[in-house]
């Protein structure tokens, strides 16, 4: 098992950006090792990170951070002042 | 998902016996370009001295990925054998143009173009 | 306030001083033809070229009202602006689809929406992008797919998004590769708007001698494709993919720049 490992994304908000993030945070599980069916949770808990943010902070920057510890995805997301919008955990199979 | 197993399959040509196609999908880059080379190494050692890249369904290829693809050729020439590659996409030729790699490899539009060369 | 049964409104957006809302009530027949047509006409008098119809509150919109849009359209578009429809109600947007309405006028749920969409196509806003990646081969994919993705969904074409993400690989896995990145880190930077494309790739590394240094600034200048070797020839594709790059080299950084300018709008 790799140590942990952590991805930072700062990213307009925009919301046909949406998919990719999505997608990027499922190939990453995959390459981080976890489990399609993983990976596939990882995307919807993006999804739904991110569909209230773009809403609410329709314009400007938001942060992503993706830390893969063992077995465990830890997603959080910020807005452009360093406010916690939002978090999710998947369990890594 | 493990993308060197979604990657390729090898299957074999009807009538000749010396010859195989290699079947790529999806994306060619640094995480299994280096299988693809164990994969053709492997064929070499078994006898096998054509092979046929069938590119139909290869979305992308980086210059690693081309790497092997040039190791291959090479391999098969230096075995007295060929490569052939056919059903490239607009995109993933355009790469292999501008790599220079087009003058070295050999290309057909299609797999019937490419399979029939064997025969 | 209650309103008229069918009430044609003309009021400048908050948000947007260029834009112009032509705000609609209830239902709207053939009566509010000439009142609409009128207010547009004194718009591009005003030269005011950007309007967005808000039908948020219509019940029923007629095929003669349609075509009266489909008019102002014309005549807002040949003066190189715009006219997009604000979230219609279900119903009705399922009425204005079979009339191929949706094929002809963008929608927009929401002004924000409308909003990211207008400063995008008519204000030269931009997008970016940052990543602060660990030095792993198995994002790079990641990583190059959601550039591409991103240049998809703002209208570049799948050439366009193929030959960033040949970019975005060699440089990310040049970096990985040769860079020796000492915090076992890279970063991506990446800001794009309808015209142009900027891309960094950067990565800290253990102090490189002046000789190091200059060997890595050499293969970024004149990176060369050896005819049947395997090594070498990402730099080379990506200066030729490219329409600049730029490379910095310090002692305990290296940054690689490119710039990519659309062929065509």
């Amino acid at each position: 098992m790799m140590e942990p490992q952590t991805i930072r994304m700062d990213i307009s908000s925009d919301d046909v950006f949406l998919p990719y993030i999505r997608q990027f945070v499922s190939d990453s599980s995959l390459a981080m090792g976890f489990d399609p069916r993983s990976a596939s949770l990882a995307e919807v808990e993006t999804n739904s990170l991110f569909s209230y943010a773009i809403d609410v902070i329709p314009s400007g920057i938001l942060r992503l951070e993706c830390r893969f510890e063992p077995s465990l995805l830890r997603l959080s997301l910020f807005d452009e002042g360093g406010n916690l919008c939002g978090t999710r955990e998947v369990v890594g199979l | 998902m493990n993308d060197k197993q979604m990657l390729l399959t090898v299957e074999f040509v009807d009538g000749v016996p010396m010859a195989r196609i290699l079947r790529f999908s999806g994306d060619l880059d640094s995480t299994n370009a280096e299988h693809v080379s164990e994969v053709v190494l492997s064929l070499l050692g078994e006898g096998v001295l054509h092979i046929v890249a069938d590119f139909t369904k290869l979305r992308y290829v980086n210059s690693t990925g081309l790497g092997a693809l040039l190791f291959a050729n090479k391999k098969m020439k230096e075995a007295g054998g060929s490569m052939k590659i056919a059903g490239v996409n607009e995109n993933v030729f355009e790469i292999i143009e501008i790599i220079g790699a087009n003058t070295l490899l050999e290309i057909h539009r299609t797999m019937d173009d490419a399979i029939a060369t064997l025969k | 306030m209650t309103l008229p049964v069918s009430t044609v409104l003309l009021e400048p957006f908050a948000e947007e001083p260029t834009v112009s809302v032509l705000r609609l009530y209830g239902d709207i027949g053939l009566e509010a033809i000439t009142r609409i047509s009128a207010l547009v006409d004194d718009l591009v008098e005003k030269k005011r070229f950007h309007l967005l119809v808000d039908l948020s509150q219509v019940n029923f919109l007629s095929s003669p009202v349609v075509g009266a849009l489909m008019g102002c359209r014309e005549r807002l578009m040949r003066r190189s602006g715009s006219i997009a429809l604000l979230a219609p109600k279900p119903e009705l947007a399922e009425k204005l689809n079979l009339m191929g309405v949706n094929l002809v006028f963008p929608y927009y749920s929401n002004k924000n929406a409308f909003l990211r969409h207008f400063r995008w196509e008519y204000q030269s806003e931009s997008r970016s992008l940052t990543l602060e990646v660990p030095a792993y081969a198995g994002y790079v994919p990641a990583i190059r797919r959601l550039i591409a993705g991103l240049l998809l969904s703002k209208g570049y074409t799948p050439r366009e998004a193929f030959q960033l993400e040949s970019i975005v690989d060699e440089l990310s896995n040049n970096a990985i590769e040769h860079g020796l990145p000492i915090d076992k880190k890279f970063s991506i930077s990446f800001s794009f708007d309808k015209s142009s494309i900027h891309l960094a790739v950067a990565n800290g590394c253990k102090t490189l001698s002046s000789e190091a240094q200059e060997r890595i600034r050499e293969k970024f200048r004149n990176p060369c494709i050896i005819p049947g070797s395997m090594r070498g020839r990402g730099i080379a594709l990506v200066k030729k993919i490219a329409s600049d790059m730029t490379f910095r080299v310090d002692a305990q950084r290296v940054q690689v720049s490119i710039t990519k300018m659309r062929e065509e709008s």
